[in-house]
């Protein structure tokens, strides 16, 4: 076996089976081996060192690659968020120019340089009544009117010369009124402004078309013009003058009704003219202030008044109201103003203000109150008599309540005639006495109506009738005396009779031998009987219906018939009467039956009140001659009168005697009677102290006796 | 227009063999070794500085680079020998020695001004010790050159061993075989 087989065998050799030569063989291939190991070995290094030296530079590179790249994707990332950002707000921007575009009220369209439409807005439709889609095939002729086709190609054909030109504005646009046909075959009116629309290198590649529909700016143009002619035809017909001027005040313009009134034949000669000339000197400085003020408050001043004068120097009297112009800036730029003549209105007004005073006096001249009262009971005017009464001026009642006035109530009264007139729509009367004024008022009611019918108003005459219900309490009083001077007559016959013969029988037995004792009764039953005669003359002399005339009077002998009158009562009621009459008293023109009714009044008041005080008193009645007067006066000593009721001691009506007892007639009675003899009756007393009736009467010479009486 | 001074050129065969040895080495990258061999014709005369371009490629690459251009040198003629016309050359290791009397197989494969191309030579070889001594003045890279050395004898296969030394003298190769 040789050494090649025997290597293949791949079994250890047996010692004989191995040869010198083989060993050299091996040793050889071994060394071959080594060597080529070596180089493997050497390579493998140097590989792997450099495969190591490549993973190193490797790493660096991947690390600084991975830095770079990290940092290139961040700004990748960044970028791509702001390209994101741009894009999303391109988006929007473009979504928005597109909802403006296609919701845009104008119409928007585009075309090429060849007048081929690239865009329509969808308002095409709303504006000439094609679809867009309709729209796009149209051609440029079929869009425009002929003649606005002509205009726009013009100034297209304009707008490209100054493309050709070096200097021009790339932004600027052209904006025409045109007509547009409508797909019904009307025509619309439009604004269309035009633009170009730029490529790259700037020069035009479209024509940016953004149309708008002014029919209804050309209608209200129309609606203007026209009423500029309307306003222009009111200005040259009206009546009234009317001035512009600067604000210096020199005439600018002004219509024919101006002219004239400044009483000129020629327009052209006065403008440029001072307005001021046209007016009374004395005025215009007022003038003056009003434009001033009118300048820093832009109010209207209307209706001033205003003395001007004509051309020739005549005055008259304008009516003026006068406005700050502004220019279109808004600065004042001059004034406007309207007058008229009003010198014949103003002579019509003085003439009602005449009348007007002259109402308001006879109004205020009138003696019943007269009053016109609203609806609702508030006073509308009221005259002087009627203030007066109440105490107040006329200006504080206006407003009032009636009811409060007259009845210081918050309510109209439950009689209330003005309820009855409002109800009845019917004039209405009633009388009553008012506490609250301590009068009788008797009050008329007519009322107002509206041109409806329906009542606003009324007009309330009231008048004061305290003295007439007074005369007719008076005249109740006077009946009934009668009434008991009749009855007392025909009692006063019926007795005399039996008293006749009382005294006559009695004056008979007087004659015959009676025992003493019987002869002096008989002497007081004959005197009693002569008495009682006495008084019944008296009564029927009181009774007896008298004539109204004044006769000389004796004041003493009066008051001494008055006194018998009443002696019987005053003996049975332990009053005592003193008497301190002046002896002298001249005689006076009186009526005296009347006086006697007062003085047996003012005596019989005296002794009820003493009697119901203390059961007797005294009663001490002076006759003097005063200063020109005659003065009686009653002193008594009873109760006294309350200084509250001294007031109120004449006034109808009044009493503090109790119910049944007393009229509250006969005082009031008493003071009318006295007054009407020109006289004076008052009463002085002191609670518990007795009270005095005081009566005056003025003397009456022998000439003027009569007369003086009568006029009192 | 020509120059008058003649250029050092190497033939195509050894450009396409360097940078192919480098490849199948996986020494360059493939799509680098396809930049360096683009438009190279086998049978075509390139200016030697492709060639040097290609030994710096490798010689930068690696922080040692001896023994891969000699690693680049023996597979360059191993792919000679079985795909080239290396059979057709040599039957033996020693033939390889032989064909580079006179510098014959260097000559066929470098040409250019002689100063420039200089020499490969087989000084001295004795077969029965198994030892030559090759003189080379080439201006190839001596690392590849030892490599050429070894790939050419140890192409045939009848070679058991081989030792190529130019440590004392790298225009000196001292070569061992067995």
């Amino acid at each position: 076996m040789n050494l090649e087989e025997l290597l293949k065998s791949n079994r250890p050799p047996k010692k004989d089976e191995i040869t010198d030569e083989d060993l050299t063989k091996l040793f050889v291939k071994y060394k071959g081996l080594l060597k080529q190991w070596e180089r493997d070995k050497a390579f493998s290094a140097a590989t792997h060192e450099n495969i190591r030296i490549a993973y190193a530079k490797l790493d660096e590179l991947v690390e600084a690659r991975t830095a770079e790249l990290r940092k290139t994707n961040e700004q990748l990332q960044q970028e791509i968020t702001e390209r994101r950002k741009v894009e999303e707000a391109l988006r929007e921007s473009e979504r928005r120019y597109r909802l403006l575009t296609e919701n845009a009220k104008d119409v928007i369209w585009t075309v090429d340089m060849n007048m081929r439409p690239t865009y329509m807005s969808p308002s095409i439709t709303r504006l000439l009544g094609y679809s867009v889609e309709e729209a796009m095939v149209l051609p440029m002729e079929a869009v425009y009117a002929p003649a606005s086709f002509e205009t726009a190609m013009k100034v297209l054909a304009e707008e490209l010369a100054i493309e050709n030109m070096e200097q021009k504005d790339l932004y600027r646009s052209r904006t025409l009124e045109l007509e547009l046909n409508r797909k019904d075959g009307s025509m619309v009116p439009v604004e269309v402004k035009f633009s170009f629309i730029r490529g790259p290198d700037g020069r035009p590649v479209e024509i940016l078309a953004i149309a708008r529909d002014i029919t209804e700016r050309k209608r209200a143009e129309e609606a203007l013009r026209e009423n500029e002619e309307k306003l222009q035809r009111m200005f040259e017909s009206a009546t009234d003058g009317i001035v512009v001027t600067d604000l210096s005040g020199n005439i600018m313009e002004m219509n024919e009704a101006a002219v004239h009134l400044y009483g000129s034949d020629s327009k052209g000669k006065l403008i440029g003219q001072s307005a001021f000339e046209f007016i009374a000197e004395r005025d215009r400085v007022r003038v003056m202030e009003i434009l001033e003020s009118a300048k820093e408050d832009g109010q209207i001043r209307r209706n001033v008044e205003i003395t001007f004068l004509t051309e020739d120097g005549r005055e008259y009297f304008a009516e003026v109201s006068s406005a700050l112009l502004r220019d279109a800036a808004g600065n004042s730029a001059g004034f406007i103003a309207i007058f008229r003549d009003i010198t014949e209105r103003k002579q019509v007004e003085d003439q009602i203000k005449q009348t007007a005073k002259q109402w308001r006096t006879t109004f205020d001249s009138i003696t019943d109150l007269v009053s016109i009262c609203g609806k609702d009971f508030r006073l509308i005017r009221v005259n002087k008599a009627f203030a007066d009464v109440v105490k107040m001026k006329p200006e504080e009642l206006i407003g009032k309540p009636c009811y409060e006035i007259f009845h210081g109530t918050n309510e109209p009264v439950l009689s209330c005639p003005y309820k009855k007139t409002i109800k009845t729509k019917k004039p209405a009367m009633a009388e009553f006495f008012e506490p609250h004024l301590g009068i009788h008022l008797e009050v008329a009611i007519s009322p107002i109506f509206d041109e409806k019918g329906e009542v606003v108003a009324s007009v309330h005459v009231t008048r004061d009738i305290t003295e007439r219900k007074k005369m007719e309490e008076q005249l109740i009083v006077t009946d009934r005396l009668a009434a008991i001077g009749k009855m007392a007559s025909g009692i006063a016959h019926e007795l005399n009779n039996p008293l006749t013969g009382i005294i006559g029988f009695s004056d008979l037995l007087l004659a015959k031998d009676i025992p003493d004792d019987i002869a002096e009764d008989l002497v007081v039953i004959n005197r009693e009987a002569k008495r009682t005669v006495q008084i019944m003359r008296s009564l029927l002399t009181f009774a007896r219906k008298h004539p109204e005339e004044r006769q000389p009077v004796d004041i003493n002998n009066i008051i001494q018939e008055v006194i018998v009158l009443r002696a019987y009562e005053q003996k049975v009621n332990n009053i005592k009467v003193n008497t301190q009459f002046a002896p002298d008293l001249p005689e006076i023109m009186a009526n005296g039956f009347q006086l006697q009714q007062v003085f047996l009044n003012i005596i019989v008041n005296a002794e009820d009140f003493m009697i119901e005080a203390h059961g007797r008193g005294t009663i001490t009645i002076t006759t003097e001659r005063l200063d020109g007067i005659i003065q009686v006066s009653f002193a008594d000593d009873g109760p006294g009168i309350a200084e509250k009721n001294l007031g109120h001691l004449f006034n109808p009506f009044f009493t503090t005697k109790e119910v049944g007892k007393g009229t509250g007639l006969g005082l009031s009675i008493s003071h009318g009677i006295i007054t009407a003899h020109g006289g004076r009756i008052y009463a002085e007393s002191e609670l518990g102290k007795g009270a005095t009736f005081i009566v005056q009467f003025p003397i009456s010479t022998a000439d003027s006796r009569g007369i003086k009486n009568e006029e009192s | 227009m020509m120059s008058g001074k003649k250029k050092l050129e190497v033939f195509g065969a050894i450009i396409q063999g360097f940078t192919e040895a480098c490849k199948d080495l996986n020494i360059v990258a493939g799509s680098r070794a396809g930049e360096l061999i683009s438009g190279v014709e086998v049978n075509q005369w390139y200016p030697f500085k492709r060639l040097r371009d290609i030994e710096a490629t490798v010689i930068e690459t690696y922080k040692n680079a001896e023994p891969i251009l000699e690693r680049a040198g023996v597979e360059m003629m191993l792919s000679w020998y079985n795909l080239g016309p290396g059979k057709e050359i040599i039957n033996a290791g020693v033939d390889f020695l032989r064909f580079q009397s006179g510098s014959q197989g260097y000559a066929s494969v470098v040409k250019g001004p002689k100063d420039l191309v200089g020499s490969f030579e087989l000084v001295e070889i004795d077969e029965n010790k198994g030892k030559a001594l090759i003189h080379s003045t080439t201006p190839f890279n001596k690392d590849l050159e030892r490599g050429i050395v070894i790939g050419g004898m140890s192409a045939p296969g009848d070679l058991d061993y081989i030792d190529v030394n130019n440590d004392e003298d790298e225009h000196y190769f001292k070569i061992e075989f067995g």
